[in-house]
């Protein structure tokens, strides 16, 4: 047996087999998904009396115990995957295997699978192999819920401020540029949220972290200048020169490690004698040289506070700490004011390095040469000191307070040739690289590797600032879907991925509202994908319904519309809830449906005689415009209604009406003229005439075509089916074949007509 | 489009299907104002909360007027259709059928947060909230549940409540609290199901089916329900109804077309006044409870609406308003949202409107 052994040790044996046949999937079909949403189950233990079963990882450490709230049948026992005794466990060759959780509408159940040849098998255990992992497609915590409410309205907010057609553009992107930073706070709470939040969101930390980080370069290399762009357009302002140098110094400071690995170097200088001798400190001088940072200057004060003895040291030491205190700011100056100022420091520099040059001798010179490259933008002394590409380009932005997006563009090709990308580099990386020089596109699609909200809301955002416009797709599926014919394959990227994001929520058990909010935003595709959605999303409940026939409603979906009210007519159908059944029938306009239902009644009335079903029709409104079959079941229920209170004169106009209007079928025809019986009855009782002659004369008509005519047959199938209960509930006599009960009937009420003179009837005539 | 005014909101964590205050303000044994809040559609995840009412003292600007607090949480089988409060105990309706009775007890200390840790910030609870009682009185038939649609206590029964719960099995269920295992069941009381239910005076109570018809009940006799309908529009779904506190005669009801009817139940033959707040689905509406011209409506097009019913009378309200048949509609909305407010409710202590629906965020407005 190779199966290891803690399943047969450990586990009670299954009395379940593993009831979904795992199908082969390869583990690269999913890459999509992250090991955060998975649930880790091993050792599953089964507990028959219980509704929960625990699993304990491999390593120990996490306990996760799953609960079924359902009943005992919805257990399902994992089993391991191979229970053949030829096949054993590999190292190598793993698979995936996966297949949708029978029990759940949103989850998938995966296993590892390997195999490797029996002399191999050492019979040691192996965990993976015995882990399985329950992967949800949604965040069954809804921990983002309360994000994606608070970017919805965001969102609505940035289309609201776009189509203000009346105010100048200036004014729209000012406010589009306050909602951008208003996501960007969004995305900020909600790192700090899982920030406090511990172990268990590590994974979506950093998610949102990359978020927030490609938001606010975003922010700066596209969203601000453009703002600044319109602004100087529209006379409002001016290039603030420097902005983008001092933004970038924020954003690195913000997001790249000042050092790798990180160490708290500051503790340790701190207590040192002479700073200035550790082995760190000049390493660390040029890092924070390098990254802009004003503890450049307190390392130095904190040099030159202490008793240098070597006053070559001392001599530079004051003038870095004076070159980098008297660096130019930008904020009020003018460009020529800022250049000549810029230019100036960057002369003393040269100068200060070109007296350094002459006295090589000296130890520390070659560290201060190398501060001062640096500080005056030497790109080799930056590459050389930097860790990465986007480290070696923000020292170089900041160096360079006059560059703008484009040095910027280019600067990054230079830096990405002394960095080169190759298959290793995060996505992270690829994405900040692809948005530097420039093109947005790319970067959103690569957007796609680290959050479908992040490529939403960013194509969305950038197309609004007109910085994204259509991509063409190659054999695209949705194209297809939605239009066969269109020889067209360029499509909007934001409507693409607004899309997309809008369909990772649109099955969500409580976010699907949202994503329908969000279909609603794309003009082009978005009501085809609301159609195609709208009628596959569960209901349990008329409130829910409700919810769902309104989005139809709002988007004019009328077929759609129709298709759920139908569903929903027939599953009431099915439940016998006639009532709700009826108005949702009537409301789709389904007659074909409610006719069914009119036969039931009838049918159901003809073989009991009972009037109970009726009562269905109570709880139906009807208008003018409603299907006559219901109108003539209101109107039987009506009928009978009086004839139990002894209107009879209401009543024999109901009837008369019923059999004239030849909406029932001629089963039923038999029953509607035997209902006339009471009517001739009290006619003959009281002595007043109630039927008229017209009435004798078209209940003989329907007599003769039943009896003699074309009817025969349905006629005695209908009055075999009356015989059960008629005698018994009527009182009268049997009715025979002939109906001859009703002949005789109709003969007396002729002499009670001549006898006492036809009065008008106000219902009839 | 009528002119908005802004609601202020905060997170409620979870959809809300129904809010309610608490019936007075020292219900609970300390001077705090408490309101309770119900999800639906969240699967196996629908919560009761209760919220204590907390203002800012000195309105600052750009600072929130409003924080209030999530005191207590209770896990809640099925979505929460029907919320009532008597005293310090919290009755429920759900959609599995359900009718619950919760006690809310204070907590000496404060209770440790054992929240989902990814969905609500870190909580200290004062209050508990005890089930006391959980019965299953609808279903369509064995094994099959319908959802409970809508709860009523009889007026002045505070002390020995008799509630009415009625279903979407069209079943009207009368029992007394303290009696709670003999049950006065009225079968197919309304045969589309109901929606919603209220009990006006001692002797009527009053329903709405999902057909649209209006069904008075009086229990001082055998005789049928009257039935009424808006004759204009029988088709027209009603969706929940209210009763004016101090004419209790007075009802009004919010329509699927987003209409709010008024209607005298002594006299049937038609609606009293009919106004058109909303652009579709009115989910809720509250009558003032000293100004019963007033009334407030909540709906699927995300706004709240306060109705003056009488507004030649009007004080506080600005000219941009929509006046109609002496009518003025007034309408506030949070943001840019446009996702269903389900739910309102009104404390005339504290003046304060709150609301909360499918966009998971909880509206606080103040009304004089």
């Amino acid at each position: 047996m190779s199966i290891p052994q803690q399943f047969n040790s450990d586990n009670q044996p299954p009395t379940a087999p593993f009831t979904f046949q795992a199908d082969r999937v390869q583990t690269s079909d999913f890459d999509d998904i992250t090991y955060s949403n998975f649930s880790l189950y091993n050792n599953v233990l089964k507990s028959r009396d219980s509704e929960s079963y625990s699993a304990i990882s491999s390593n120990g450490e996490s306990f996760v115990e799953y609960r079924d709230s359902q009943n005992d049948a919805q257990l399902h026992y994992l089993d391991p995957p191979f229970m053949d005794g030829e096949i054993n466990w590999s190292g190598t060759n793993q698979t995936l295997s996966a297949k949708f959780n029978p029990y759940s509408v949103d989850t998938l159940v995966c296993h590892m699978t390997r195999k490797v040849p029996t002399e191999e098998w050492k019979g040691e255990i192996l965990h993976p192999d015995q882990q399985v992992y329950e992967f949800s497609f949604f965040d069954r915590n809804n921990s983002r819920a309360v994000f994606y409410n608070d970017s919805y309205l965001k969102i609505v907010k940035a289309a609201e401020c776009d189509k203000e057609q009346k105010i100048p553009r200036i004014v729209t992107i000012i406010n589009l540029c306050k909602v951008y930073w208003d996501y960007a706070r969004l995305i900020e709470a909600r790192v700090e949220k899982l920030k406090s939040q511990g172990k268990e969101t590590l994974a979506e930390l950093k998610t949102f972290q990359w978020i927030l980080m490609i938001w606010e370069l975003c922010g700066i290399i596209y969203i601000n200048p453009k703002k600044e762009y319109y602004e100087e357009l529209s006379h409002l302002g001016q290039n603030s020169y420097g902005r983008l140098s001092n933004e970038l110094k924020n954003w690195s400071n913000k997001w790249l490690p000042l050092l790798v690995p990180l160490e708290d170097y500051d503790a340790q200088l701190e207590e040192s004698i002479s700073p200035q001798e550790e082995k760190v400190f000049w390493p660390y001088l040029r890092r924070l040289v390098l990254r802009g940072s004003s503890k450049a200057i307190d390392l130095l004060n904190l040099v030159s506070e202490k008793d240098i003895e070597d006053k070559f040291l001392k001599e530079y030491i004051d003038k870095i700490t004076q070159i980098l205190s008297s660096r130019p700011h930008f904020k009020s100056q003018d460009l020529e004011k800022f250049s000549v100022s810029f230019k100036t420091w960057r002369d003393k520099i040269r100068a200060c390095e070109k007296e350094l040059n002459n006295q090589q001798d000296e130890p520390s010179s070659e560290n201060i040469i190398s501060i001062l490259k640096i500080l005056r933008g030497d790109i080799n002394s930056i590459i050389e000191e930097s860790n990465s590409w986007i480290e070696a380009l923000m020292s170089m932005a900041i160096s360079h307070p006059l560059w703008d997006v484009q040095n910027l563009r280019e600067k990054t090709r230079d830096c990405l040739l002394h960095f080169p990308m190759d298959e290793n580099t995060k996505a992270l990386d690829k994405v900040l690289a692809s948005l530097l020089v420039r093109d947005p596109e790319q970067g959103i699609k690569l957007c796609e590797k680290i959050d479908v909200w992040l490529v939403a809301h960013l194509s969305d955002m950038f197309n609004k600032f007109e910085l994204v416009g259509k991509i063409r797709f190659q054999g695209s599926q949705m194209q297809r879907r939605v239009n066969p014919y269109s020889s067209e394959s360029d499509m909007d990227i934001r409507e693409l991925s607004l899309l997309n994001f809008a369909e990772s929520l649109v099955f969500h058990h409580s976010l699907w509202q949202l994503a329908f909010k969000y279909f609603e935003l794309c003009e082009a595709y978005g009501k085809f994908y609301i159609a195609e959605c709208i009628m596959r999303i569960p209901f349990d409940s008329e409130f829910k319904l409700s919810k769902i026939l309104n989005i139809c409603r709002s988007n004019r979906l009328d077929f759609q519309e129709k298709t759920i009210l139908r569903v929903a007519g027939k599953r009431y159908l099915q439940e016998e809830r006639y009532a709700s059944s009826i108005k949702y029938f009537m409301d789709a306009g389904d007659t074909a449906s409610l006719e069914v239902i009119f036969r039931i009644f009838l049918d159901y009335y003809t073989n009991t005689g009972n009037l109970g079903i009726f009562k269905y029709m109570e709880s139906v409104q009807l208008d003018e415009s409603s299907p006559d079959s219901m109108k003539f079941l209101s109107k039987y229920r009506l009928f009978h209604e009086l004839m139990q209170v002894g209107d009879f004169q209401t009543a024999r106009a109901y009837i008369m009406e019923l059999i004239c209007s030849q909406i029932a079928p001629t089963t039923f025809l038999p029953v509607l003229l035997v209902n006339t019986l009471p009517l001739f009855h009290e006619a003959k009782k009281s002595g007043t005439v109630i039927l008229t002659n017209a009435d004798n004369f078209e209940i003989l008509r329907n007599l003769y075509n039943l009896v003699h005519g074309m009817y025969q047959e349905e006629c005695a199938s209908c009055l075999e089916r009356m015989r059960v209960w008629h005698t018994y509930v009527n009182g009268y006599a049997d009715i025979n074949e002939k109906l001859s009960i009703l002949w005789t009937a109709v003969n007396d009420n002729q002499l009670i007509v001549y006898k006492y003179g036809e009065e008008s009837n106000p219902f009839w005539n | 489009m009528h002119e908005q005014e802004s609601l202020y909101a905060q997170h409620a964590y979870g959809k809300i299907s129904k809010v309610r205050f608490s019936t007075s303000p020292g219900t609970f044994g300390d001077r705090n104002t408490l309101f309770a809040t119900g999800t639906w559609d969240e699967q196996n995840n629908n919560t009761l909360k209760i919220w204590s009412l907390e203002e800012a003292s000195i309105s600052l600007e750009n600072s929130a007027p409003f924080n209030n607090k999530i005191v207590a949480k209770t896990n809640h089988k099925g979505d929460v259709t029907a919320m009532q409060f008597i005293g310090d105990i919290l009755f429920t309706s759900s959609s599995g059928g359900d009718f619950n009775a919760f006690k809310c007890i204070q907590s000496e200390r404060e209770v440790e947060t054992d929240l989902d840790f990814a969905i609500e910030p870190q909580i200290r609870y004062n209050y508990t909230l005890e089930t006391i009682m959980t019965h299953q009185l609808h279903s369509f038939s064995e094994g099959r549940s319908a959802s409970a649609t809508g709860i009523a206590i009889r007026p002045n029964s505070e002390n020995d409540p008799e509630i009415v719960s009625v279903g979407e099995d069209g079943r009207l269920i009368l029992f007394k609290l303290d009696e709670h295992n003999q049950f006065q069941i009225v079968d197919a009381a309304d045969t589309s199901g109901f929606k919603a239910v209220a009990w006006p005076s001692s002797d009527q109570i009053i329903t709405i089916g999902i057909s649209g018809q209006l069904r008075l009940f009086d229990r001082r006799g055998p005789r049928k329900p009257m039935v009424f309908y808006d004759p204009d529009r029988p088709r027209d779904s009603l969706n929940c109804l209210a009763v004016n506190p101090s004419q209790v005669s007075q009802i009004a009801t919010g329509s699927s077309e987003g209409l709010v009817t008024t209607w005298d139940i002594r006299n049937c033959s038609g609606p009293l006044k009919q106004v058109h707040p909303h652009e579709t689905h009115v989910y809720e509406l509250i009558f003032h409870p000293y100004r019963p011209a007033f009334l407030f409506s909540c709906s699927e097009d995300g706004t709240i609406g306060v109705i003056n019913l009488n507004a030649s009378s009007i004080e506080g309200f600005r000219d941009y308003g929509m006046a109609r048949e002496n009518v003025m509609i007034h309408k506030y909305n949070y943001d840019y949202n446009d996702l269903a407010i389900n739910s309102i409710d009104y404390h005339p202590l504290s003046k304060l409107l709150i609301g909360g629906g499918d966009g998971q965020n909880l509206f606080s407005m103040k009304f004089d």
